[in-house]
């Protein structure tokens, strides 16, 4: 069981590494909007589609 | 929910359809019906630049909280204001010279496909270079070039698809919140990690006891097992050390007390192990312990921030501007704050007044209703004085400011506001107190343990007291409460009701008096047409339509009950008569309507207005037409709620601003005795004193500038969505949406949470009651404190995930 010398070792440099991995996607805001990232697969962002059909300060029909 | 039985909710929005409205749009194929032709705009819009899949993916809307259609196009009118450089100014961030960047908040947002729509929406615009759209705070990050494209397009671009957005400076609190969040999830993350590891070597060495184990292993997996746990022990359980210190310094005890000499005697214990073959090791218990802590913590922290930043949200004021004169009587775009005694602006219909000063030029009326809770706009001639907040409705005024804003109404109201809040009753929350008491019960207990022992078996009596520390971790105990809050602030919001302050579910339970406040609370806060009589027109559709065709030109609130129906009629030279009505030609003859006085004028006999109430005459020279009573009806669901808030044994009380009887009135029609109108802020605040002084726990419910004060005072307080930003502030919480009943639901919640903590306390001390004697009587290894530890956590936090099962019916907004 000697074997444990060596990879108990190795193991915490993997923690290390993970620890690292984690710390650096807190702080570049990977977890900052949790509830997006999850629903964003559902979205196709390659579909074709039309170019706008109306310049963007089309005027707004009045409230009902 | 908010859709009639009978009927069609709109598609887009999900407001009811009114009956006579056939508006439509495609939308994959299928013709969805349309409340309005603003959602029929949006709609439109979204369907042809081809991204309706927004519709497929959207997440169910809390009734009522999407953006209401008819606000848009107004605020529209204003977009210009921002492209003027000063307005900007403190806003936008030039990174270079070819780019400028903002922060916007995005109101409307629900769910993962709005933002979807905005972003796509406009990173297809021209000009625009980039756009971040983050859904849990609702803002949106826009960096865009400015010799392509320009602010209020981009605003205009965003409304389009149904957002209202608008420029945001970020609040200090929100920073608080970043870093907050920041903090809690490293801490959280490395406990987690290093008690999954620690674990693993617990793993072996509880193995190796049974099955025997090579001593030198034994020595290596103590030394790992303390490496890994070091860096828990010192960064992750900093919180429990700081707020245990900071509770002892004011002689106080908390769950944080027993949790930090835990951690510690265990860690310490834990080495002296490891360097003299101490009978065990704990460095498993004391991540594990961290871990788990850290974890309820931070998720009762992410629902207080959501409640926060929901609440930063809803209270953030537009910036107010002002239309400052100059010497040469041009107007001149500024800050409202800047404003100083005697300058000089001008105020266009439809405005707000930027501070308080006199008229000089123009008369007009002003709706003051935030201030005084009168639902009719006052007649202001030159000379009069206006109050800052309040909205000029019918023509321009040029004002002289007379007080700087620092002394203004409205400074004055918050001052009144900051009182209220200081004096407002506190509510002790029942956690805490149990907690305390459990507390200092486990310590005495632990040293009359250690004495036992020391004088019976000194060897052993260390172990024991921390076999005591760890198994009866106050763990579940502290978990109890904040888990049920969690899921209830959750579910609350769930049902469209935000709470904003601690203490708000608590102070729900013991309410015995509902007070509301009769404008904006109980009644919609706007005239409709209730009632037509036709005197001489030919029918009852061609007297509405005229009066239509008129009113169009007035925006007076009673003018208003008239704009939804539909104009017809060939009538010209149409003006408008502030404070009085309007006139025009109408086959060829004058025609008028408005007070009786005003459009009857031209008759040879004046009519008489035929009952009470507020009646509008329309008339010709040579007839009376018709009349139409105007009332500024009920919400839907008042009668319902106050029925049953009588049912359920609250009493239900009316305060009230407005002098003209109509309060009574709505006390009448909904059975509510005890009426109070006329009153000021000030008799607001005594009549709740005195209710309170009686024994009474008050819930308010108010939405005007003029409730703040009492808002802050009461036990605990609702403001209505639609409310004014300073009621919002104030209130405890916020209903979202139109609609009233979701308090009930509410109230309901609140006791089923109650009897969650009841259960989820009466576990977490039941199972200290047994796990306890056995550990003091030395009969528990270390293992098996581990395993009751977490199992009576995870059992408190699995009852209290039962209260957002039941709110689950009206899926989340986010």
């Amino acid at each position: 069981m000697d074997v444990i010398y060596f990879l108990i070792p190795l193991a915490l440099v993997l923690l290390v590494a993970a620890v690292w991995a984690f710390f650096w996607a807190v702080k570049h805001d990977q977890f900052e909007d949790l509830d997006r990232e999850a629903n964003r697969i559902l979205f196709d962002e390659d579909i074709e589609r039309p170019k706008k059909p109306s310049p963007p300060d089309a005027p707004k029909p009045p409230p009902g | 929910m908010n859709a009639p039985p009978t009927g069609l909710a709109c598609f887009h929005c999900g407001l009811p359809v009114p009956a006579d409205c056939k508006l439509q749009v495609t939308i994959a194929g299928t013709p969805r019906a349309m409340c309005c032709p603003g959602c029929q705009a949006v709609a439109q819009t979204i369907v042809d630049i081809g991204m309706d899949s927004y519709y497929e993916h959207r997440g169910p809307s809390t009734p009522g909280t999407s953006q209401a259609p008819d606000l848009v196009p107004e605020f529209l009118t204003e977009l210009q204001d921002w492209d003027d450089p000063e307005l900007q100014q403190p806003f936008v961030h030039s990174p270079d010279s070819t780019h400028r960047e903002i922060t916007l908040m995005v109101n409307g947002i629900t769910c993962a496909a709005c933002v979807w729509l905005v972003e796509q929406h406009l990173n297809g615009q021209d000009g625009i270079e980039q756009c971040q759209v983050n859904l849990s705070s609702h803002r949106a990050r826009v960096v865009w070039n400015p010799g392509s494209t320009s602010l209020s397009r981009i605003i205009r671009a965003i409304a389009q698809v149904g957002y209202k957005a608008e420029p945001y400076n970020p609040v200090q609190q929100e920073d608080v919140i970043k870093r907050e969040n920041r903090q809690a999830l490293l801490r959280m993350g490395l406990a987690g990690l290093g008690a999954m590891q620690v674990m693993m070597y617990a793993a072996g060495l509880y193995w190796g006891a049974w099955e025997g184990i090579d001593p030198d292993h034994v020595v290596f997996l103590r030394w790992v097992s303390g490496v890994v746990c070091t860096p828990v022990f010192f960064y992750s359980c900093v919180p429990f050390y700081q707020n245990a210190w900071r509770a002892l310094k004011h002689r106080h005890l908390n769950m944080d007390v027993p949790v930090s000499l835990a951690l510690v005697i265990a860690y310490v214990a834990s080495w002296w192990s490891v360097f003299f073959q101490g009978p065990e090791v704990y460095f498993d218990s004391v991540s594990m312990f961290a871990f788990f802590l850290l974890l309820g913590r931070y998720l009762e922290m992410r629902v207080r921030h959501r409640s926060q930043r929901t609440s930063i949200r809803l209270s953030h004021s537009s910036i107010q501007t002002a239309r400052r004169l100059d010497a040469g009587g041009n107007p001149q775009l500024v800050p409202a704050e800047k404003l100083r005694k005697g300058d000089r602006v001008l105020v266009r219909a439809g405005e707000q007044i930027p501070g308080d000063g006199s008229i000089l030029e123009g008369s007009s009326s002003v709706n003051e209703s935030m201030l005084t809770g009168e639902h009719l706009p006052t007649p202001k001639m030159p000379g009069d004085d206006v109050t800052g907040g309040t909205l000029n409705i019918e023509q321009p005024l040029v004002l002289e400011i007379q007080r700087d804003p620092q002394e203004s109404t409205l400074s004055t109201l918050r001052r009144l506001l900051d009182r209220a809040e200081s004096e407002k009753p506190s509510t002790t929350l029942v956690a805490d107190r149990i907690s305390s008491q459990f507390v200092a019960a486990l310590l005495i207990i632990s040293v009359a343990v250690f004495a036992f022992w020391w004088f019976h078996q000194p060897e052993r009596a260390f172990w024991i007291v921390l076999a005591v520390l760890v198994v009866t971790c106050p763990c579940a105990l502290s978990l109890a409460t904040p888990t049920a809050i969690t899921a209830a602030t959750a579910a609350l919001a769930n049902q469209g009701f935000l709470s904003t302050r601690a203490h708000t579910i608590e102070g729900l339970r013991y309410i015995t008096d509902v007070v509301f406040d009769k404008t904006g609370t109980l009644t919609e806060g706007r005239f409709s047409l209730v009632e037509t009589r036709l005197l001489d027109g030919d029918s009852t559709a061609q007297v509405e339509a005229l009066a239509a065709a008129l009113e169009q030109a007035s925006e007076h609130p009673i003018a208003r009950a008239f704009h939804p129906l539909g104009a017809s009629g060939d009538v010209a030279g149409i003006r408008v008569i502030p404070n009085e009505g309007v006139h025009g030609i109408w086959n060829g003859a004058e025609i008028r309507i408005g007070k009786p006085g005003f459009a009857g004028a031209l008759l040879a006999s004046r009519p008489a207005a035929p009952d009470a109430g507020q009646w509008v005459l329309l008339a010709t020279a040579a007839k009376a037409l018709a009349w139409f009573r105007v009332e500024d009806r009920l919400r839907e669901d008042a009668a319902t709620l106050v029925q049953q808030l009588q049912q359920t044994g609250k009493r239900c009380h009316i305060l009230s601003g407005d002098g003209s009887g109509h309060a009574r009135e709505i006390g009448r029609q909904l059975g509510i005795a005890d009426v109070r109108d006329n009153a000021s802020p000030q008799d607001k605040l005594d009549y709740l004193k005195q209710l309170q002084a009686s024994g009474a726990q008050v819930l308010m419910l108010g939405d005007g500038l003029n409730d703040a004060p009492v808002l802050a005072g009461a036990n605990v307080s609702i403001a209505m969505s639609d409310g004014t930003d300073l009621a919002k502030v104030a209130a405890d919480g916020v209903l979202l949406g139109q609609s009233l009943s979701p308090l009930l639901q509410v109230l309901t919640i609140v006791s089923q949470t109650y009897r969650i903590i009841k259960q989820n306390l009466a576990w977490a001390i039941g199972y200290n009651l047994i796990a306890l004697p056995v550990a003091a009587a030395g009969l528990i290894p270390p293992w098996l404190s581990a395993l009751g530890m977490s199992a009576s956590s995870l059992i408190v936090v699995m009852n209290a995930l039962r209260i957002n099962r039941h709110g689950q019916r009206a899926t989340t907004d986010r």
